[in-house]
């Protein structure tokens, strides 16, 4: 049944059929030819998807952030951050990693991170001159910093199937999360020297930029907001998601009386069409996922390396390659789920301790976040960003080679983790 | 050899998964490799509401699933969960051995599954990031997370507490945070999701207790002969019964690992104050339509 | 791998609707088929969407103003995300927002490119029908899958998802008469710059 899906897949997908619909159709052909069982898995599949509480972050995230930047409240928040942030080359890029960090401190998805601040920094830096797919790829890159920075929903979930601490792992996942930031920075650096998008404007009076920050305070201050309401557990990140749409409506009946009725119903309505774009890829991934794991693949891929690499390196770097393959197609929560038992043994094995086993882990799945042709934080920030698959692919290599990087350090470095 | 599929929701090590594993290994035994299962535990299948649809649609032959799920497809089996109604998980599986479990079974029947035993989910127990409860009172002021289970609910508000719907996976961030101050499960789930990390008040009320039946799909069951259905059952019984010792083993374990933790306060209950103010939850429940279910499972518990 | 109209400097259209085409009685139907689907969609989302806006607010409000949240809270909302998901989804069909991979098409020439968009569309229209049926089949035996707190059948999520379907396939069908009609220039491609801003 695997070698169907996979077939089929590639075939669909060399038609130019869009991901979603091709993930959907290739189960279900899979399932109907190769497996003789009732075809109503896949809509069952796509179902319990449609059934996520947490999912609901990301229209509202989406809806908050072009509320507040389509109207004169975003033109002062620009130029500002414009200002501000033109004095670094590459600074407006670099701008999300660092947001994506103290963000990270207070979220605990990459789903949230992406949704959150691509729909916030990404039109202003298309504005700033940076191209579509950039900022795409950045975002998505970005987003991952999330998830290792705590708190991390996926190192709960990765604590549940190895018996590990989650305040050991959350622990562990600060100085990775950190040294990820610090790469995407040089990243973003090296890529604005290399393609000439220089600091522009070191004209800003103190004064002026008083004037201006003065003015976009109220934009300035909803990232804080967000960061409160989640620090002083006011409400969970979804419920957020509902309050800044209401803090961003507020700001703009009654302080700018910038809002129309037709400006709110367009924005609701994009945000729709982002969370549906978003939501087939992450509905298709899960009946293609009930394929492979009910074809065992992952756990006999597992076997196979168990029974034939011998070397601790090469079973460390076994690991991260199937992580890489189920990662592409798989979503975080239900490869966790899957391969974590079969690891964690594996690893004791060779002495590898359960916690960096985790930190590699969902660094590796989070990398599959984005990882072409599929991905989350890659569908959502892409579909933000208004650009293609293909041209974000293109401009996407840096920043994974970085990502690479830092993976293979805190696989192979113990005391990145332990400490 | 025909292969049947079970699918779970547990982590491996779980009692259900053990148990699972050990069933798969009689099925094959006792049909002498005339049948296999294939378990796939952790949600891999999908989680425990996709599940019971799979095994009504026959995509799925065997599932463990928790009270709550099955309630919605059976809203009787809620009933089990009224508060106090059983002391030990031992009294429990008397009453659902008798009239109640065959009364249930054909509950079960009607919408395509076969139980081929009552497993133990555990006896649930409050836990909170503020102090020790030891009266309903103390319950006042505090927000409780409870699944969406109307019986929970009603006991919580019942006795007082402001209750939250958050869902499982939220749930650890939410108590770390302070979205909720408490929540309720069996000493099982507060030690695999690791609750107690952030709620080191463990008060061991016991207000609930839950079943986890163990299904098999209808269309699969009917495709057997009586031999085979009796060796399946066969390996299902066994099963049971370690599961329910897993259960109870695990529970032990769990209480000597709390209360020889340092960080945590775990702490008895005045459970006659605690019965006493629950009391109208039963009288909400004789009430609904299936009333008499509900009368017959309180006078049987009685017994 | 990208179409060539595809940068972002180039003005883009908000539907197909807007291509200029010649009359005629099949490019009549797509257009209308494209109203009532962009009709349907827009109300999907408008309700749906100030449905759950209002409804997660509304549960953090009755938390800190009347001390405990609302039952249904968790309920009701994962009930109502499906049609907003499936109208998104079909919105997003009709405006070609869902994501491809291009490489192949891009080596053909314009006959090549047509057959191929074409094909690939018939393949959107297959993986829906199954969706459809089977959504409607599961949906139909689900009336006595309740929700534990409102009592909800699950019917109606799995409805969502088989309308959702349909209106995919209405608008892949308005999207296939163009590309026969007028050529692989009327496919839909997201316009880049309507952020609303
Ligand atoms: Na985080
Ligand atoms: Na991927």
């Amino acid at each position: 049944m695997t070698l169907a899906l996979v077939l089929s897949f590639t075939v669909l997908m060399l038609l130019a059929v869009p991901v979603g619909h091709a993930l959907v159709l290739a189960s279900a052909f899979a399932i109907y030819f190769f497996a003789g069982l009732p075809l109503s898995i896949v809509v069952q599949q796509l179902y319990q998807q449609t059934q996520s509480f947490p999912m609901l972050a990301l229209p509202f995230f989406m809806l908050a952030g072009t509320l507040m930047l389509g109207g004169t409240l975003g033109n002062e928040l620009l130029a500002f951050a414009s200002k501000v942030m033109q004095r670094w080359k590459g600074g407006p890029l670099a701008t999300t990693v660092v947001a994506s960090v103290v963000f990270g401190g207070v979220s605990g998805s990459a789903v949230a991170n992406a949704s959150a601040l691509g729909s916030v920094l990404i039109p202003w830096q298309k504005r700033q001159g940076y191209p579509a797919a950039l900022c795409s790829a950045n975002n998505s890159t970005s987003a991952v910093i999330d998830i290792l920075i705590p708190p991390s929903i996926p190192l709960i979930l990765y604590s549940l199937v190895s018996g590990t601490s989650i305040a050991d792992l959350f622990t562990a996942g600060l100085l990775p999360g950190v040294l990820l930031a610090v790469g995407l920075i040089l990243c973003c650096n090296w890529i604005a020297r290399r393609r000439g998008f220089t600091a522009t404007d070191n004209s800003a009076t103190l004064r002026e930029l008083a004037r201006l920050a003065l003015l976009s305070s109220p934009a300035l201050l909803l990232p804080v907001l967000i960061l409160l309401g989640l620090r002083f557990g006011i409400a969970t990140p979804t419920e957020i998601s509902v309050l800044a749409v209401v803090y961003a409506l507020g700001m703009s009946v009654f302080l700018y009386r910038d809002i129309t009725w037709a400006r709110f119903q367009d924005n609701l309505i994009e945000a729709g069409v982002a969370t549906g774009v978003v939501m087939l890829v992450i509905m298709g991934s899960a009946a293609v996922g009930w394929i492979l794991t009910f074809d065992q693949v992952p756990t006999r891929f597992a076997a196979w390396i168990t029974e034939t690499v011998e070397n601790p390196i090469l079973i460390i770097l076994s690991m991260n390659l199937l992580l890489l393959v189920i990662g592409m197609p798989l979503d975080l929560p239900p490869a966790i789920l899957l391969l974590g038992p079969i690891f964690v043994p594996l690893a004791a094995s060779i002495g590898m301790d359960p916690v960096q086993l985790g930190l590699m882990m969902v660094l590796n799945l989070g990398i599959g976040l984005y990882t072409p042709p599929i991905g989350t934080t890659l569908f959502i920030s892409a579909s933000i960003a208004k650009t293609t698959l293909g041209a974000t692919t293109r401009e996407l290599w840096p920043f994974f080679l970085v990502s690479m990087i830092v993976l293979a350090l805190v696989s192979y470095v113990p005391a990145l983790t332990l400490y | 050899a025909t292969t049947m599929t079970l699918g779970h929701n547990a982590a491996p090590g779980n009692p259900r998964g053990t148990a699972a594993d050990e069933f798969a290994r009689l099925v094959a035994e006792n049909t002498g490799g005339e049948f296999a299962v294939r378990v796939a535990g952790a949600e891999q299948l999908g989680n425990e509401q996709s599940l019971l649809t799979s095994l009504r649609t026959g995509a799925v032959d065997m599932t463990v699933n928790s009270q709550g799920s099955c309630s919605a497809l059976v809203p009787e089996i809620a009933a089990l969960g009224l508060p106090f109604l059983f002391d030990t998980s031992e009294d429990a599986f008397r009453v659902l051995a008798g009239p109640v479990g065959a009364a249930l079974a054909d509950r079960f029947a009607a919408v395509n599954m076969v139980p081929l035993g009552w497993w133990d989910n555990g006896i649930r127990h409050i836990t909170n990031s503020q102090k020790p409860i030891v009266v309903p009172a103390d319950l006042a002021g505090l927000t409780i997370r409870t699944p969406p289970d109307p019986m929970t609910i009603d006991i919580f508000t019942t006795l007082g507490a402001a209750t939250e719907q958050i869902s499982f996976g939220e749930l650890y961030i939410a108590l770390q945070q302070g979205v909720v101050d408490g929540q309720e499960n069996p000493l099982t789930n507060i030690a695999s999701s690791k609750l107690y990390e952030v709620n080191p008040y463990i008060s061991l009320s016991g207000h609930k207790w839950e079943v986890s039946p163990f299904l098999m799909s209808q269309i699969r069951w009917q495709q057997l002969n009586d031999d085979q259905k009796g060796q399946i059952q066969a390996a299902a019984d066994a099963a049971t019964t370690m599961q329910r010792g897993l259960i109870q083993d695990s529970e032990k374990t769990l209480f000597d690992q709390f209360s020889a933790d340092p960080n945590l306060k775990i702490n008895e209950v005045d459970k006659e104050a605690f019965r006493a103010a629950s009391a109208p939850v039963a009288d909400i429940w004789t009430a609904k339509p299936f009333g008499d279910f509900v009368r017959q499972l309180i006078d049987a518990a009685k017994a | 791998m990208t179409r060539p109209n595809d940068h972002q400097e180039d003005p883009q259209r908000d539907i197909a609707t807007d291509v200029p085409h010649p009359p005629g009685g099949l490019l009549r139907l797509a257009d209308g088929l494209d109203r009532i689907i962009s009709f349907v969609t827009r109300t999907v989302l408008m309700v749906s969407g100030l449905a759950l806006l209002l409804l997660l607010f509304a549960n953090v409000v009755a938390r800190y103003a009347a001390g405990s949240g609302l039952p249904f809270a968790q309920e009701l909302p994962e009930r109502l995300f499906p049609f907003f998901i499936v109208a998104g989804i079909a919105l997003g069909a009709q405006r070609g927002a869902h994501m491809a991979v291009e490489a192949l098409p891009e080596m053909f020439d314009r006959r090549g490119k047509q057959a191929i968009y074409v094909l690939a569309q018939l393949c959107v229209i297959a993986g829906n029908a199954v969706v459809m049926v089977e959504a409607f089949k599961v949906g139909n035996m689900s009336w006595i899958d309740l929700s534990p707190v409102l009592g909800l059948p699950a019917t109606y999520s799995y409805f969502a998802l088989a309308g959702g379907a349909a209106l995919v396939i209405l608008a892949t069908v308005a999207i296939i008469i163009r590309l026969v009609r007028i050529g692989p220039e009327a496919l839909p491609i997201p316009n880049p710059e309507e952020t609303g801003q």
